[in-house]
């Protein structure tokens, strides 16, 4: 499929017009191969949804914004009003009556113990939260009879009778009771609005379920509202207040191995409660009260040991598995600390994101997107600090605990000489040796030494030289329309040895794109590794023609990826007797390591 | 309320003004309404995305430490308004079998997650846009005028030019890409990236 045809049909589907399945599948095919034109077409399609919001806003701009206040003014009263039942049920519990200043802890005032006093043994202030609560609890009780109370009477006497004695006034039927007064609060809510809940706050309309937002811990605890003791303590103090905000797959709150409920949107996770994603499609989005919010991937087992509110800070422990997370800032002295079964990373910086992923083989693998983290090997307690940018492995004890710069989704290396022009996204590698700061290299120096021998004829000299081990960066005749990813390259294993070219990547999976060739000549044959697959194998290309290989996947498991290129074990060779490797470009993708 | 002041604003808000609130609300829709589309075709969708925004942001004021401005944390918030609602959609697409659009919201999401470091970037494109807009040759401009701003259909536009509704498509297109070469031209010259 020509550029021209893309662009044609991705007109089209912005237009709205029909798309066959055959050339969906096409463009999605041409597009997936082509990430330079892909990025260009992704950009035209946000400029036609910015184009349309430019005049959305124009026209509805004014109605949006008083839509939006009506209801953060409806939500804003209910939480006046949770805000003011919190503050009065806060108040200091009483002086104990008399305990002769041994410290003894004062058992919280719940109905309870109220009940369990003698009279007169408290002052009056002792009975300030009972009354409040009792009063609340009243309030409550009287809303959720007039919003319960049975459909009057008409339909159910349809049902019940013959039609004959369908009265109005039916002496066996009794009149409907009249409706409780509201609640003062309730005199504020609109019209529409059921004064049922008296103590959630009103929610703005909601159209879609699973983007609703955190709710408030008064809020999950409304369908129970079973007597004073509720109201007075488990409504309004909950033990935890993380929740399920989204899952997908399988997802389980696991108190143990024969108890583990499915997660339900806005379930409330409570404290050491393993979350288990089972699966390759299982996720789970947990936020906490603080905003923070911790994506669990696939095939993962999660849990919040202790709360942010605890002395040493929130604590979350993944057993197994990834997570990514965004940890927002968090109080000075109790930071939020992510555990592994060999790793502790403590979060140091203010806004911090990053994934932790941890395999009993593999070691864990932390990487910093933002912020930073203090990493520590549990074995020896080696501590090292990871900072945006990086990734650190954690394996067995005595190996380096070394942070690394970390690795994009995608990298793209194209071979050649250092003066060519280079695609925007694309990195050059001239055939040089390995630099930690570059992030990727060959091994040994670029220049090998003369190999014995082994002859060639230099055309520029006209004389016989010795090949030289090593490896060097070449430019082809550009011939016209040539693609320019094809037209330089670095050559390995001019002298038939193998060249080993590395780049430390966290371990997981990986897709590897490689192609080998030579516009000009007849080359190979054509031998690359990575990671110990043969990529490429024997391959020779004809003038002009390219080996390439797209999407192999591969598994890191050292933090390295390695990719040997060279070598002749079959001892075949060109049709002018060479034997080199000549690589054009390598493509790394790295897969989402929460979906395994 | 008349003052337009961020701090201002931003700390009678805090007090519960839902009146300094939506002051802000004006001040910075369009940015967000624009970003939400950059990744979301359905304009009731991103009118809804767009609503939960400022939602999650009045609710979590208290945590607004004024590290970035209110700008770049309001398009913080819609990036992950935006990115569960790709994400939900992938989902659905994917079990639906429609192949270019589960494909396109897979890109979205890539693109989505690496806008996480350019947020302030991203804040200022529709500004760049604008600019854009105005240099358009007159024809283009007319163009663009009629479909995006007065609503006249693609069809409706080739009927009265006497041309295909395909041509107009890729006239569009072509525009779009002039659009986006000017942008990126305007957010380099301010250091940023489009």
């Amino acid at each position: 499929m020509s550029p021209e045809q893309i662009r044609d049909l991705w007109s089209r589907f912005l237009s709205g017009g029909e798309i066959s399945a055959e050339d969906q599948q096409a463009l999605v095919d041409a597009l997936d191969a082509d990430a330079e034109l892909r990025e260009s077409l992704l950009e035209n399609l946000q400029l036609d949804g910015m184009l349309q919001a430019m005049n959305t806003t124009r026209r509805q701009g004014e109605g949006f914004v008083r839509n939006l206040t009506e209801c953060m003014d409806v939500e804003h009263d209910g939480t006046r009003f949770v805000q003011k039942v919190e503050l009065r049920l806060n108040e200091p519990p009483p002086p104990p009556p008399s305990n002769g200043g041994t410290g003894r802890r004062i058992k919280p005032p719940t109905a309870r113990a109220f009940r369990r006093r003698p009279a007169g043994s408290t002052g009056e202030t002792a009975w300030k939260p009972a009354l409040i609560a009792a009063g609340v609890f009243a309030a409550i009780c009287l809303l959720v009879l007039a919003s319960t109370h049975p459909t009057p009477a008409p339909i159910v006497r349809e049902r019940t009778r013959p039609e004959k004695n369908l009265e109005p006034r039916d002496p066996v039927m009794p009149e409907a009771p009249p409706l409780p007064a509201p609640a003062p609060d309730a005199t504020k809510r609109r019209p529409e609005e059921t004064p049922s809940a008296p103590l959630v706050a009103p929610r703005f309309p909601d159209p879609k379920p699973e983007l609703r937002p955190v709710p408030s811990p008064v809020e999950e605890k409304r369908p129970d509202l079973p007597g004073p003791k509720a109201v007075v303590k488990t409504e309004v103090l909950p033990v935890n207040s993380t929740i399920v905000e989204n899952f997908s797959g399988n997802v389980y709150l696991a108190k143990s191995r024969s108890d583990k409920p499915r997660a339900r949107k806005g379930d409330v996770v409570p404290l050491n409660v393993d979350v288990e994603t089972p699966g390759t499609s299982s996720m789970a989005f947990l936020r906490f009260d603080d905003n923070t919010w911790v994506e669990v991937g696939a095939n993962s087992s999660f849990r919040e040991v202790q709360g942010s509110g605890a002395p040493g800070g929130r604590r979350v422990l993944l057993n197994t598995g990834t997570l990514l997370s965004h940890i927002e800032k968090q109080p000075a002295d109790r930071p939020m600390v992510f555990a592994t079964p060999n790793a502790e990373a403590m979060i140091l910086g203010t806004t911090v994101r990053l994934t932790v992923s941890h395999d009993s083989k593999l070691g864990t693998t932390l990487e910093v997107r933002e912020g930073k983290v203090l990493l520590t090997r549990l074995l020896d307690k080696k501590m090292v600090e990871v900072v945006t940018g990086q990734f650190a492995v954690v394996a067995s004890a005595g190996s380096d605990l070394v942070p690394q710069k970390s690795f994009p989704n995608e990298v793209l290396v194209k071979f050649g000489p250092s003066d060519i022009a280079l695609k925007a996204g694309w990195v050059l590698d001239s055939g040089d040796e390995f630099d930690p700061a570059r992030g990727y290299g060959w091994v040994g120096p670029k220049d090998g030494p003369p190999v014995p021998g082994l002859f060639w004829r230099n055309p520029g000299t006209g004389q016989q030289e010795q090949k030289r081990a090593g490896r060097f960066a070449t430019r082809r005749i550009n011939a016209p329309g040539a693609d320019p990813l094809k037209t330089t390259d670095v050559v390995a294993g001019w002298a038939g040895q193998t060249e080993t070219w590395r780049m430390p990547v966290p371990n997981g999976r990986y897709l590897v794109s490689v192609c080998c060739g030579d516009i000009t000549y007849e080359q190979g044959p054509h031998h690359v590794a990575v990671e110990g697959i043969q990529i490429i194998n024997e391959r020779k290309n004809k003038a002009g023609e390219f080996v390439e290989i797209k999407d192999v996947p591969i598994e890191v498991k050292d933090g390295e990826l390695t990719m040997i290129v060279g070598g002749n074990p079959g001892q075949r060779k060109s049709s002018d007797g060479s034997t080199d490797t000549l690589i054009n470009y390598l493509i790394i993708k790295r897969i989402d390591p929460r979906k395994k | 309320m008349e003052v337009d002041d961020p701090e201002t604003l931003l700390e009678a808000s805090r007090k519960g003004s839902t009146q300094a609130f939506a002051v802000i609300v004006r001040q910075y829709q369009s940015r967000v309404r624009a970003y939400l589309a950059r990744y979301v075709r359905d304009r009731n969708a991103v009118e809804d995305l767009a609503q939960d925004t400022f939602l999650q942001a009045y609710r979590s004021l208290s945590h607004y430490r004024a590290e970035s401005s209110l700008g770049v944390w309001l398009i913080g918030i819609a990036r992950n308004v935006a990115l569960m609602h790709v994400r939900d959609q992938v989902r659905r697409r994917h079990r639906e079998s429609e192949v270019l659009q589960s494909a396109l919201g897979r890109w979205l999401t890539d693109a989505i997650e690496r806008d996480a470091s350019q947020l302030s970037d991203r804040e200022q494109t529709l500004t760049a846009l604008e600019k854009c807009l105005d240099e358009l040759p007159e024809h283009s401009s007319q163009l663009v005028e009629n479909y995006y701003f007065k609503g006249r259909s693609a069809a409706e536009m080739a009927r009265e030019q006497g041309k295909k509704e395909s041509a107009i498509g890729m006239m569009l297109l072509r525009i779009r890409e002039i659009l986006g070469r000017c942008i990126r031209t305007r957010m380099a010259e301010t250091g940023a990236s489009a």
